[in-house]
């Protein structure tokens, strides 16, 4: 835990970070797309879509690297600023199958030495990402339990627990003054809590999707929205 | 000279109750004596045939197979149109002459056919000539060029796609140097400049000029109704429109873009008592569609077309008498050639009746009215050529066979548009076309071309060559989904398109106006977008993306001018009158002499509209300009909006006139704009058309089965990549020179800030004042995203308990 009171100060003042109670816990959403427990020093991050780029490249798509490394640059920064002692990456980290294969030499440096850098690497197993080499390293499962909370990709219809969820790629907007702001976000009903997609080049599904609604209520919701870099609930 | 006109053709003109006229006798010796010619005549001149006689004597005289006479058209439908109009005296006079069509819409066994036989003369667009180009036996297909003949000159001069057919012509000229170039120009202001584009470099072609012998009678539709301060459909006039179409035989309706053609035809429709013939044609409906109207057109079985700028280029259906301007006209030689439309007789007046939508288009059109009666016209822009357009013809020209650099180099600066082009920022070029240039290079699939000890380029492989002639062309689309007009089941016929855009944000149920019926929404099937007929009193309208055309610098000097004085007001309809009246007594009005500064309070923020005339575009980026110092200078803007005659813009402070000076200012041209060209949203829209052009990304691509939009990125994440890992990428240098010509107008700007910075008239208003009325109503604001935003943002986030938690947070972190 490197975070401390001077730092998160200065986060909530700028409007960077905010807090928020789920499931018996204290939250950090932090506008950079991650969430963090500091009960259990964790981090939490969705949705990375590593070589996207190059998976797409198969379409005509001219950049095929650039986004994988935009990506961890993005992820060191926020990892140094936490540096959690555990970090969960919530599927989907690689866009498909053979992305870690395709990765450049450096970017897979890039990706040990952020792995290596806590003491527990969570890859949670995503739709796109069914197994991950072991070369990518840390450890492989479908959720991770802390007490009540289980960290998966996907949803699942259990009102016991509390489940928070990568996969949708959330966003919203909010019409003020007749003028409409729009970014990523994260959404939650008290049970289930989806993440925003961290990856460079990865799109979003408004949170008033049928297929959205259907999971988080609009009635019961409660919605942060990440406008340029900083976080408003909404 | 005339003597090489063969007595055969006189007899035939003789027969037609024609006679040769002085121009054609002039021109038939120009083209005779000289390598290029340029004809600028007004229409119903007959220019067209005149620009074919010297080929038709020549092939006459001379029969021969092969191609002889080339024949180039920016529109498909002009070459239909050609076609028919030339097959007449050919087959009248017997003449051993074969004359055929190749366009998009050819058959791939036709076109098979003419490559190994080509007809004698070949009507074709700038887009087919290139692909021609481009195969390893084009220079044989062109070597015995007689002539090229480049109709509509004119629309070609200053834009992309004229760029893009100035290259062709370099190329054919190398291919075939005897060749002769014959130019067809409506009446401009400057024909020096169109003959400079339309000879080779340093050698402009001979002028034969045609002047206008008739003033077109052209009248301001006087209201009945009240007039509304904006908007663009004139639904106010429309009982108007209707009967002045009733009096005519056949009227021609022309509207500015596809959405109000939809809605002007529906309202028309619903003025249509009498079930008169009245058709809708636009570059959206299905091409089977437009035949049928204008084969309905030629047959003399329409009351009225309403259409888009697609019939304003030389198609000629003769009978038109009375040509109708839905909308402000914009610019005086694109309302003169509309015009032209009727009565294609040189010696009778042509009839045309304006109807502007909103009160400000009334004052334009009373401008445009007023020019036209004086013989004014607005000055074509010459540009430079548009650098984007460069890698596609050098992966063209390596296409149709082994070249060097410097081969293709002369051939470049030998385009007129292209003479400047240096050879080192042409090198830049050719390795972007060769393997991505600097950032992309190394990537594999971006290797287009390979290189050997002789210097010759080759195509790096046979997929580079399809890939090549499928995105051959310089007309960028937004992706596009056919519109099925549902019968039963699934069954039905396609109509047209719409935008991708469009498509996706319709969700079941909705309406929408398409082809001039209200479709419902089913679903997206196929690629294809369903619809079922149906009734609905607010149908949606397809948006379309550009076709935005922005107000002449010389209609906006006369827009001022009348602004400025009251006297020459009486011909404007009452009801405009009033409205100036009004503003004169509340705030003040705009003139030629200074810009007028209003600010006001307007849902919940402050105003602030500049009146400065200077069109859209020039506006837009002094909205996007402005609005970043008035960011620094804590006024917190919110949003701003441009119009051909201002901007307005929303802050949440209050302008202090002592500030005025510093944001209307001349070097907001300098900091700004670098500030604003690194961080700017518009210039990935340049990008989005620099990177299809270039072939850095793909229009069409052979699977057919995904949108583009699934399966490219948007090009904006590309640009940020650029951006960030190769900022000196040759394509973010033409990207950036892209937009300051297609997008930003900058030099319109400056000089109007030049002129008008120490020119101020500002006026602190109560409330919205009667000129800004339509400025505040306008559509299509641009959110800013500063202080402003998040101010607004915050107002409006939820009540939080973050707050308490946050004690929780830092006892949880206390341990540190």
């Amino acid at each position: 835990m490197a975070i401390n009171q001077a730092i998160l100060t200065q986060l909530v003042t700028r409007k960077q970070v905010t807090a928020i109670q789920f499931g018996g816990q204290i939250a950090l959403l932090d506008s950079r797309g991650i969430l963090y427990f500091p009960a259990f020093d964790s981090l939490v991050v969705s949705d990375l879509h590593f070589e996207k780029a190059s998976y797409l490249a198969a379409y005509a798509n001219p950049v095929a690297q650039l986004d994988t490394r935009a990506t961890l640059k993005r992820l060191a920064a926020v990892l140094g600023q936490y540096q959690p002692s555990e970090v969960i990456c919530l599927g989907d980290s690689f866009h498909d199958a053979h992305g870690y294969n395709r990765m450049l030499a450096e970017d897979k440096a890039n990706l040990a030495q952020l792995v290596t850098g806590c003491s527990r690497w969570c890859w949670v197993l995503g739709n796109h990402d069914p197994a991950i080499p072991v070369a990518a390293g840390g450890e492989q499962t479908m959720a991770v339990h802390r007490q009540d909370m289980v960290f998966q990709h996907e949803p699942e219809n259990d009102e016991t627990s509390f489940q928070v969820v990568g996969h949708f790629h959330p966003k919203s907007h909010l019409t003020v003054a007749s003028r409409r702001y729009q970014g990523k976000c994260f959404v939650h009903n008290g049970h289930t809590l989806i993440m925003p997609a961290f990856g460079q080049y990865t799109g979003g599904l408004s949170i008033d999707s049928e297929v959205i609604k259907n999971l988080i209520n609009p009635v019961s919701r409660h919605v942060y929205l990440i406008y340029q870099d900083r976080i408003y609930q909404v | 000279m005339a003597k090489r006109f063969p007595n055969l053709f006189y007899r035939w003109f003789k027969q037609q109750g024609w006679t040769l006229r002085a121009y054609q006798r002039e021109m038939l010796s120009a083209v005779s004596s000289h390598r290029s010619t340029l004809l600028v005549a007004p229409t119903g001149a007959g220019k067209t045939l005149s620009g074919f006689l010297p080929s038709l004597a020549d092939l006459y005289k001379h029969p021969r197979s092969g191609l002889h006479t080339l024949y180039i058209s920016p529109l498909k439908a002009l070459t239909n149109d050609i076609h028919r109009n030339l097959t007449t005296p050919v087959a009248e006079m017997s003449l051993p002459i074969s004359i055929e069509t190749r366009t998009g819409d050819t058959s791939s066994y036709k076109r098979q056919r003419q490559r190994k036989k080509p007809p004698n003369i070949l009507l074709t667009t700038p887009e087919s000539l290139m692909l021609l180009l481009s195969y390893s036996d084009g220079a044989t297909f062109f070597k015995n060029l007689h002539s090229v003949i480049i109709d509509e000159v004119h629309s070609l001069v200053g834009n992309k796609r004229g760029d893009f057919t100035a290259l062709a012509l370099a190329r054919l000229n190398e291919i075939a140097p005897q060749h002769r170039r014959i130019g067809l120009s409506a009446t401009v202001a400057d024909p020096k400049g169109i003959s400079r584009w339309l000879g080779v470099t340093g050698e402009p072609a001979q002028v034969v000029h045609v002047p206008q012998i008739t003033q077109p009678d052209v009248t301001l539709l006087a209201p009945t109704q009240r007039m509304p301060f904006g908007g663009f459909m004139a639904g106010y006039a429309m009982e108007a429109v209707y009967q002045a179409i009733k009096k005519t035989k056949t009227a021609l309706v022309f509207v500015n873009t596809r959405a109000q053609a939809e809605r002007v035809f529906q309202m028309l429709w619903e003025q249509n008592r009498d079930g008169l013939a009245i058709a809708l044609y636009h570059g959206a409906l299905a091409k089977e569609q437009r035949r049928k109207t204008e084969a309905l057109m030629a047959e003399n079985k329409l009351r009225a077309i309403v259409s888009t700028s697609a019939l304003e280029l030389g198609i000629d259906w003769g009978n038109i008498d009375l040509v109708i301007q839905v909308g402000a006209p914009k610019g005086i030689s694109r309302l003169l050639q509309r015009i032209g439309r009727a009565n294609h007789r040189l010696d009778e007046p042509s009839q045309a009746l304006l109807v502007p939508a909103n009160r400000f288009e009334a004052i334009e059109c009373k401008a445009a009215i007023e020019a036209i009666a004086k013989g004014k016209l607005d000055a074509e822009t010459l540009t430079p050529g548009a650098l984007d357009v460069l890698p596609q013809f050098i992966v063209n020209c390596v296409c149709s066979g082994p070249t060097t650099r410097d081969q293709v180099y002369e051939q470049v600066v030998n385009a007129p548009p292209y003479q400047d082009v240096t050879k080192a920022e042409f090198d830049r070029l050719w390795r972007f076309a060769a393997n991505g240039g600097e950032a992309l290079n190394g990537y594999g699939r971006f290797l287009r071309m390979t290189v050997d000890e002789g210097g010759f380029f080759r195509p790096a492989s046979q997929r580079v060559i399809q890939r090549h002639r499928q995105n051959i062309g310089t007309i960028v689309e937004a992706g596009r989904l056919k519109v099925k007009r549902i019968t039963r089941g699934n069954r039905g016929t396609i109509v047209g398109d719409v935008d991708e855009y469009f498509a996706q944000q319709l969700v079941p149920g909705d309406t929408f106006l398409f082809a001039g019926e209200v479709l419902k929404f089913e679903a997206i099937r196929d690629m294809q977008l369903h619809g079922k007929p149906a009734k609905s009193k607010d149908p949606k309208i397809p948006r379309y993306t550009g076709g935005q055309l922005s107000l002449s610098t010389f209609l906006a000097d006369e827009v001022r001018g009348i602004l400025k004085n009251p006297n020459s007001w009486a011909t404007l309809p009452l009801q405009v009158q009033q409205w100036l009246q009004l503003q004169r007594a509340f705030s003040t009005l705009p003139s030629n002499d200074n810009i007028l500064v209003e600010q006001f309070p307007y849902r919940k923020a402050n105003q602030v509209l500049f009146y400065t005339f200077e069109g859209r575009k020039a506006n837009q980026t002094l909205g996007m300009l402005m609005t970043r110092r008035m960011e620094k200078k804590g006024l917190k803007p919110l949003s701003f909006s441009a119009t051909d005659y201002g901007l307005s813009v929303a802050m949440l402070e209050t302008l202090d006139k002592r500030m005025l000076n510093t944001l209307f200012q001349p070097d907001i041209l300098g900091d700004e704009l670098e500030d604003w060209m690194l961080h700017a949203p518009m210039l990935k829209r340049s990008f989005r058309q620099v990177a299809v052009v270039s072939g850095l990304t793909e229009q069409r691509y052979h699977s057919r089965s995904k949108t583009m939009k699934q399966i490219t990125f948007s090009t904006d994440l590309i640009y940020d990549t650029l951006r960030e890992h190769d900022p000196d990428h040759i394509l973010l240098t033409v990207t950036r020179m892209d937009a300051e010509r297609e997008l930003l107008d900058l030099r319109r700007l400056a000089d109007m800030l030049i002129r008008f910075h120490d020119k101020l008239v500002f006026q602190d208003l109560p409330k919205v004042s009667p000129l800004a009325i339509p400025m505040v109503q306008a559509l299509g604001s641009e959110s800013i995203t500063g202080a402003g935003a998040h101010e607004l943002i915050a107002q409006a986030e939820l009540y939080k308990e973050a707050e308490s938690m946050l004690d929780e947070v830092r006892a949880l972190l206390g341990g540190d």
